[in-house]
Parts: structure tokens; C-alpha cells; sequence
């Protein structure tokens, strides 16, 4: 790759993006927001503009050199996301809208093998698009709903699983990594109790694709979703990999051109996977964009990037810690994993209006609210939290900005 | 302060609480939140027939959601349920006005003047609207039904 850096430059990163050479000449911007949407390097956008005005044309359809030229690339593409997913059949690889539409497409496609009163496991760490999906299965179908625990310090207690995997449980749907409290899954943990009780385990990677590669065998998960947003690629497409073996048992959510074998008046016949599940036209050039994204990323110097980004973390749980005895700040305790991700509540103070005057005061971009995990925060009695989120082109600057923006706002809040 | 939304006007309101203690004769009350940010409002109503005779607001939002209900609460006492609606109407349409002037902007609202720059937050200034037509709309529906 030609951003390929031997060691790792926050600076240099932030400097392959246009936004934020942009930025300085608008004032102070400090983006902590990147858990919600990642901004994407010249080399995506330039990646889709070259397709968009080079190999504009639809895909698996025509037979001219347009077409071909398309296909190509958007099959490319595909490999490209199987590599970084460490999986060897890029056949695995759905495109979809994003990490929603992908669990959306299981929870229907799976749905509708369940039975009433078979039961789907979540935990109480889900975001929402991993959760409301499958209460419209079990709305519509009797399935039964039951839910893992977290710890006091955000985790999901994987040592209720062996009690709540019951003989009904056919599927475990958890978080990777969480939204809000950062923590990491020990998916391996997991895994060997769901499959030894015979269910099948999908695992939300949105926040944890973002990283850098994966190791999908390692991880042992069936399913695995993500969205192209958050990884550096553009909005509206995200990736479904799944086991072929068990892709093509299921029947797909939507059906339309492009999936089928055969078509009659009464009853069609479907591909099997990747295509099963890929009616329509496609999202091709935000498939293209993801790819560049994930090389993009996948150039990278990842061993310096994490601990650059450890660090950062570190600073802002330290600092926030330090700042005032009403902070309370979510998630796993220091020195435990953790992805780039710090939510915390100031007793008294509303997320919104810290993120507002973080924004208006000091330019620095945050989350507030419940960040699509109301469950999470109704049972830990919070009217909502704020959150930081960080990326490679993050650097200490931003983190200064933050803490020197947060004791401004307390001070001017209280 | 940010000269941008939170003006010292709006501080000083959303420090108002008068209005949070719940009344004895409450003929309607109504509960609305808003499931993005977790602000959650309770309005109660003492009537006369369908005129508000007095109000009470409990706040669980930010600083714009409880800037909001004082105004609310300051303006709704003698008000018939068809003003509050038409009240309702006129900060939603102030809000998404395209108006660079803020005298052009109604006078009781024009704190939340600087709040139309920022759509994510308009919500936070209609809440407690909505939960009172909420409460009136409920207190209609059963009083029509007798």
C-alpha cells in the first residue's frame, strides 16, 4: 500500500484524511465520535470516484466490459473483506446495508426455521439493532427472548451462559465488543458452551472490525456482522459473513434478482450464498470503498496503533478519573481489555448538555445519550451517558482538548 | 457560556423549579420522553372545563428540556387546551423557520432562538409541549367519550 508506515504517526494519519486538513482553517475540531461513524481517508473516496467514473455498471448482470470491469472489481472487493476477515472462502461474504440490515437478514432468515417457544439468547450490553430485530421474530413467531447479564463493570457475564443456553436456545446473539462500555467478548469462552449445547453464535463486530483484522476461525463464531461506516469505509454497506455450511441451509429475508436459480409463476429456486442473500443490486461502490478502507487500515503499523490508541484511553479514563468525584466512568476496570471506547456520567449533568458545550466551547466532537443501548442504561438507573471514542488519527492534542474542555464544562454546567 | 445555544436567558430558566412540585387537583397528567437522550417529562393539569387553570412539570432532561417547561409553565396558566395547541404549533414552526432575525421570532421563544441552527436538539425544546398534548389529547378522548 502506499500508506503503508513502518512505524505508527497519529499526525500522519490524520493528515491522509481531507476532513481534518479542512478542519483547521474552520477553527478547533476534535472528533471523539468515532464508536457512532468513522471518517473515511482520500484513498476510499478516491477509491469510489475511480469506480464510479471508470467501472460504473450494474453487477453479476451484464456481459460487456463494463460489466465484467464491475463485477471484477466488486468481486475483488469481496476477497479483500474475506482476507481481512481471516476467512479463506470469500463466498462467506454478504454485502448489506451496514451491521443492522446484516442482523436484520439473520434474525428473518434464521426466524424463520424457529419454532414457538425455541429461544434466542441476547445480553443486556446489545445495542439495539441487536436486539429489536429479534423481538419482531419473536413478536411474530413465539419465540422466546432471554438475556445475559453484564457485570458491574459492563461485561457480559459469560458464566450465566452455561445456566441460560437451555436445549430450545438456538441462537446466541452478542456484542463482539460494546458500544458503551468498551468491553471485549471472550468469544472463545462463549463459543464452546453455545455450540457443545448445539445453538449457533453471531457475533455484532461493529465496534471491533474498526481494529484491524480479524480472526474469524479464532473467534469461532457461525455469523459476523459489521458496518462499513465505522471502519474507516462509507456509509450504506456492511458485511454478513456466515459458515457456508449453514448459509445455505437457511432461506433468505428478501428475495429479488440475482439470488435465484430458477423463477416460476408459484415457486423459485435460490444460489446459495453469497448471492442467496444479495438480491438487487448491490451496494458496489460503497463495497469498493469498504475494501480500500480495509486495506487502508490493514497497511497500517497495527502493534504501535493499538498501543497508541491504549494509551490515549488510558490518558482519558486517568483524567476524567482525576477530574471530579461525580464522574462515574462505564466499563471494565483499568488494566482489563478494552477497545478505544470510554463512556462515563456526571451525577447531575445531562450528556447532552456536556456535549453541547464540548462542542460550542472547545470544538470537540462527543456522544451523548443512551447510544442505542437504552436496556443498559435503564438498568443501570442512567438517564443516559457521554462517550468518547477514538481513532488512529486521534492524538494527545485531542485528548488534551477533552479533558481541558471537561473541567471547563463542569465548572460552567454546575 | 457558548454564545452559540446556551445563553445565560436559558441557564437561568432551566434553573427555574416552581413549577416541578405536583399539584393537588390534577385532572390530566401525561408522560413523554424522548428514547434518543433519555429526557423524560411529566406534566400535570388542574382545568376549568378545557382552560388551564395550573400546571406542574417534572423534569428528568437537559437544559433546553427544562428551559422549555418553564416557559411552558409560565405561560399556560388561564390558556384554553386550543391556545396551548396552537402554542405548540408556533415554536414548531419558529424553530424550523428559516428566519436570520430573531425578532421575528416569537417573543416568549426567543431564547430558543439560536436552538433552530441545531435540529437534533429541537426535540429537547418541544418535550414538554408535547406531553401536555399529550395530556390533553387523553383528557379529550375520555371526556368526549362520556
Amino acid at each position: 500500500m502506499e500508506n503503508n508506515q513502518m512505524t505508527f504517526d497519529p499526525n500522519l494519519t490524520a493528515n491522509e484524511f481531507g476532513i481534518f486538513r479542512s478542519f483547521p482553517k474552520k477553527g478547533e475540531f476534535h472528533y471523539l465520535d468515532n464508536a457512532a461513524m468513522s471518517q473515511a481517508p482520500d484513498c476510499v473516496i478516491e477509491a469510489m470516484v475511480a469506480h464510479d467514473t471508470m467501472r460504473r455498471a450494474n453487477v453479476k448482470r451484464g456481459v460487456y466490459t463494463l460489466a465484467e470491469a464491475a463485477n471484477t472489481a466488486f468481486e475483488g472487493a469481496r476477497a479483500v473483506v474475506a482476507q481481512y476477515l481471516g476467512v479463506k472462502d470469500p463466498d462467506e461474504v454478504i454485502f448489506t446495508g451496514g451491521t443492522t440490515a446484516g442482523i436484520n437478514i439473520l434474525a428473518h432468515s434464521l426466524g424463520l426455521t424457529l419454532e414457538r417457544n425455541d429461544e434466542v439468547l441476547l445480553s443486556q450490553l446489545e445495542h439495539h439493532s441487536n436486539i429489536i430485530p429479534w423481538q419482531v421474530i419473536s413478536q411474530r413467531q413465539g419465540v422466546r427472548l432471554r438475556y445475559l447479564p453484564v457485570t458491574a463493570d459492563g461485561r457480559i457475564n459469560i458464566e450465566r451462559a452455561e445456566d441460560l443456553i437451555k436445549s430450545r436456545t438456538k441462537i446466541v446473539a452478542v456484542t463482539h465488543g460494546s458500544n458503551v462500555t468498551g468491553a471485549i467478548t471472550d468469544t472463545v469462552a462463549l463459543s464452546k458452551i453455545v455450540h457443545d449445547k448445539g445453538a449457533m453464535l453471531l457475533l455484532d463486530g461493529a465496534q471491533t472490525a474498526p481494529g484491524g483484522p480479524l480472526d474469524l476461525p479464532g473467534l469461532d463464531a457461525d455469523f459476523f456482522v459489521f458496518s462499513g461506516h465505522k471502519a474507516y469505509g462509507p456509509t450504506g454497506v456492511g458485511i454478513l459473513w456466515g459458515r457456508k455450511g449453514l448459509l445455505n441451509k437457511i432461506p433468505p429475508a428478501f428475495g429479488g434478482g440475482e439470488m435465484i436459480l430458477n423463477v416460476g409463476l408459484e415457486k423459485s429456486t435460490f444460489l446459495d450464498a453469497p448471492h442467496r442473500f444479495e438480491a438487487g443490486t448491490p451496494p458496489v461502490t460503497q463495497a469498493i470503498g469498504l475494501a480500500a478502507a480495509l486495506e487502508w487500515l490493514s497497511s497500517k503499523d497495527l502493534p504501535n496503533m493499538h498501543n497508541h490508541l491504549k494509551r490515549l484511553t488510558l490518558r482519558i479514563i486517568e483524567g476524567l478519573a482525576g477530574l471530579d468525584k461525580r464522574i462515574s466512568i462505564l466499563g471494565p476496570k483499568l488494566g482489563m481489555e478494552r477497545l478505544p471506547i470510554v463512556s462515563f456520567s456526571v451525577d447531575g449533568l445531562h450528556p447532552h448538555d456536556i456535549c453541547q458545550v464540548m462542542n460550542d466551547r472547545h470544538g470537540v466532537a462527543l456522544r451523548g445519550g443512551f447510544h442505542c443501548a437504552q436496556p443498559l442504561h435503564d438498568l443501570w438507573k442512567l438517564d443516559g451517558s457521554t462517550r468518547v471514542s477514538l481513532a488512529p488519527y486521534n492524538n494527545d492534542t485531542d485528548v488534551d482538548a477533552f479533558l481541558e474542555g471537561m473541567e471547563d464544562c463542569l465548572k460552567i454546567l454546575s | 457560556m457558548s454564545e452559540n445555544l446556551y445563553q445565560a436567558q436559558i441557564i437561568e430558566w432551566s434553573k427555574k423549579t416552581d413549577h416541578a412540585k405536583g399539584l393537588e387537583n390534577v385532572h390530566c397528567r401525561a408522560t413523554s420522553s424522548n428514547p434518543l437522550c433519555g429526557d423524560r417529562i411529566t406534566v400535570e393539569l388542574e382545568l376549568d372545563g378545557e382552560v388551564v387553570k395550573s400546571i406542574a412539570c417534572q423534569v428528568r432532561g437537559c437544559l433546553l428540556c427544562k428551559a422549555s417547561s418553564s416557559i411552558l409553565a409560565e405561560l399556560a396558566g388561564g390558556l384554553t387546551f386550543d391556545q396551548l395547541i396552537s402554542m405548540k404549533l408556533d415554536l414548531d414552526l419558529a424553530l424550523k423557520s428559516s428566519t436570520d432575525d430573531p425578532e421575528a421570532f416569537p417573543q416568549e421563544y426567543r431564547m430558543f432562538y439560536p436552538v433552530r441552527y441545531h435540529k437534533s436538539r429541537h426535540s429537547c425544546v418541544i418535550l414538554p409541549f408535547e406531553a401536555v398534548i399529550k395530556a390533553i389529547s387523553e383528557y379529550r378522548a375520555i371526556h368526549i367519550e362520556d
